[in-house]
């Protein structure tokens, strides 16, 4: 018997997520008005998921699987939980929407699968794995981005993300492949024989195309060119989800790839890591500083959150590398809740800048929910994006560098940088009077409820950080 | 074993030549399966028959009749301006290609494969569906990459289906218009 059955149970939130991505297809297979109970399987399902990870991590269970291509490890648990939980939050935002589309299971079914594709990334010890679960999670995405038929721009936006993300795939795959034939394997456990610290010029091509294969997928510059257009055409719950739940996912595992298969290579990964954080840090927020279309601004805002979070992988060296590892665990969950929650509010309001005057007389509750979204993703403490910076700055103090304090110096220019744009949609929102235009009447009540909760989320996660420091200090990578 | 991998790698890149510079969709698609029928003669010379046997099945049979198929029923005048565009770009592209492809050789040629052998993959298609499905020993990953393979394909079927449906409706366009 070659599969255990232990290993059903290591698979289990896969599984889950896979039988709910069947039965929600089907179920549109058999009837014309059933996305209220597509919606509801599928939000059902991503729960489903959150739980079984949820007691998985409770239970301790780890272990390596399939000859030690996949394993299943705190640190993989804590990833599928973010995924799960930003399905869940994605789906009920979408369900009214893509109920009007009238195809909504599929919609519904193209989330579950990135769901699958993100959280089989996270527990992938293979190169190959890695690359095809991978693509199970970027491939509906090129869908959910084009799924609006009603605006050009979402067609646009799909298309030139689906060509670049070709391209930048087969990239990511060259790369592979070349680390795949000097090392003999593509375990990473013995990838990591070969990638001590001389590197042959052939390793290192590989390791600069794997790195730019993963660079576009969590848009950092100079690959970053596709996000804007692909976030400002995609349905809102489609931008909210896929800037939070594949992109996590990829930092994962390129956390893993980089501590498992590469830890003897660090010195030069290191330097690889800080140039792009600076760029990413940089590009991201002088582009989104001109944006007057909100939907534009955030996109270009993930486009600098990726660069922090690059800048905790910068500061994976010397004293700072157990601190660093903590950094890109906490900011990720930071940056699912303030960005997710961000996102939703265009659902409530709209788009153009000019929606958000005066919307605190018109719409408090709403108001309230984006200045907080705002001020965490600038990182005013206590909200969430204060706590994932002020672990990139202790990481990066530790490390000993000079290059990363040159980085972690970067962060925080980048972060006074960033104020004027994020607070400009809060200056709107209380000092400008309200006009026709100003938004808030839209939504529904599942987007309302999903924008407080998050809303909620990101202002107590000072209270989450003393569980979910322990949570992450347990994740078993370094 | 010079002769035959000069004529197969003349091939191939003939072949691949011809894709991008012919004018004709069609003459690309055909150009295409003589470049995969190089590609799997490759496949035999390194010791995997039954990989070189899926390539002949798989991309020189249905991937071009896919190819083909796809061409009939979506020909369109906009095929000759897409031509044209690929023209207007050719040096800038030429230089690219030509940059990149001087700098793999050099990086390849510099290395030392002397430690790497071709592999000597599975003969049979008997012992190939083994190792696919993990009941031979060091192979258990390909049982879960071929699962996730397969589900890979479906979703990627299922969002082919969405962005190609052509009206815009409030629910009622279900199956195939035009």
């Amino acid at each position: 018997m070659a599969v255990s059955g232990q290993a059903f149970i290591a698979l289990l939130p896969e599984l889950i997520s896979t039988g709910f991505l069947i039965v929600v297809l089907l179920v549109g297979a058999f009837g014309e008005s059933n996305a209220g109970v597509a919606a509801g399987l599928a939000a059902l399902g991503s729960l489903a998921v959150f739980v079984s990870a949820a007691v998985l991590l409770a239970t301790g269970f780890s272990g390596s699987f399939f000859g030690g291509g996949y394993v299943v490890d705190p640190f993989a648990l804590y990833f599928k939980l973010i995924v799960a939980g930003s399905a869940f939050f994605a789906v009920l935002a979408a369900a009214r929407w893509s109920g009007r589309t009238g195809d909504a299971p599929e919609y519904l079914t193209l989330i579950l699968s990135v769901v699958l594709g993100a959280s089989l990334l996270v527990s992938m010890r293979d190169l190959f794995g890695i690359f095809l679960s991978i693509e199970l999670a970027t491939i509906p995405s090129y869908a959910m981005v084009a799924f609006d038929r009603s605006r050009r721009e979402s067609a646009e936006g799909g298309m030139k993300y689906l060509i670049t993300g070709v391209i930048a795939s087969s990239v990511l795959l060259y790369g592979i492949v070349l680390i795949y034939g000097v090392s003999g394997s593509a375990q990473l456990s013995d990838v990591a024989n070969t990638f001590t610290g001389n590197l042959t010029p052939v390793a290192l091509l590989g390791l600069g195309l794997m790195v730019s294969g993963f660079a576009f997928k969590v848009s950092a510059a100079p690959f970053h060119f596709w996000t804007p257009d692909a976030y400002q055409g995609a349905p809102t719950s489609a931008a909210a989800f896929l800037s939070v739940a594949p992109k996590a996912a990829t930092f994962a595992v390129l956390l893993r790839i980089l501590l498992e298969g590469m830890p003897g290579a660090a010195p030069t990964w290191t330097a690889v890591m800080a140039f792009l954080a600076i760029i990413t840090m940089f590009v991201g927020n002088l582009f989104a500083l001109r944006q007057r279309n909100v939907r534009r601004m955030l996109a270009y805002s993930s486009v600098a959150h990726s660069g922090y979070i690059l800048a905790a992988f910068a500061a994976l060296q010397g004293g700072g590398a157990a601190f660093a590892v903590q950094a890109v665990l906490i900011y990720t969950a930071a940056y699912a809740v303030m960005n997710m929650g961000a996102f939703l509010v265009i659902d409530l309001v709209g788009e153009d800048a000019k929606n958000y005057n005066g919307l605190v007389r018109t719409n408090p509750a709403a108001a309230a929910s984006m200045g907080l979204f705002m001020a965490a993703l600038v990182g005013i403490p206590p909200l969430s994006g204060f706590f994932g910076k002020l672990w990139i700055i202790i990481a990066g103090a530790q490390s000993g560098s000079i290059l990363v304090y040159i980085v972690v110096g970067a962060l925080v220019v980048n972060t006074v940088l960033s104020v004027p744009y994020y607070f400009g949609i809060i200056r709107n929102m209380i000092l400008e009077e309200p006009t026709s235009e100003t938004g808030g009447s839209k939504g529904n009540g599942a987007v309302r409820f999903s924008v407080y909760v998050l809303a909620i989320l990101t202002t107590f996660f000072g209270l989450l950080i003393i569980p979910l420091s322990a949570l992450v200090k347990a994740s078993g990578l370094l | 074993m010079t002769v035959a991998f000069a004529f197969l790698a003349g091939m191939t890149l003939v072949s691949a030549l011809g894709v991008v510079l012919s004018r004709s969709v069609v003459h690309s698609a055909l150009f295409m399966s003589g470049s995969f029928l190089g590609i799997s003669g490759f496949f035999v010379m390194l010791n995997a028959p039954a990989l070189a046997a899926f390539q002949v099945l798989i991309y020189v049979g249905a991937v071009t009749v896919v190819i083909l198929f796809g061409i009939m029923f979506t020909q369109r005048p906009q095929v000759r301006r897409y031509r044209t565009i690929i023209n207007r770009q050719f040096w800038a592209g030429f230089l690219v290609a030509a940059g990149v492809g001087a700098f793999l050789a050099y990086v390849l040629s510099a290395e030392d494969w002397g430690g790497t052998k071709p592999g000597n993959g599975p003969r049979q298609v008997a012992a190939f569906g083994r190792d696919l499905l993990g009941v031979s020993q060091g192979a258990e990953v390909f049982t879960l990459l071929f699962e996730v393979a397969s589900v890979l394909l479906l979703v990627a079927v299922v969002a082919a289906i969405v962005v190609s449906r052509r009206k815009m409706g409030q629910g009622i366009d279900r199956g195939v218009r035009e």
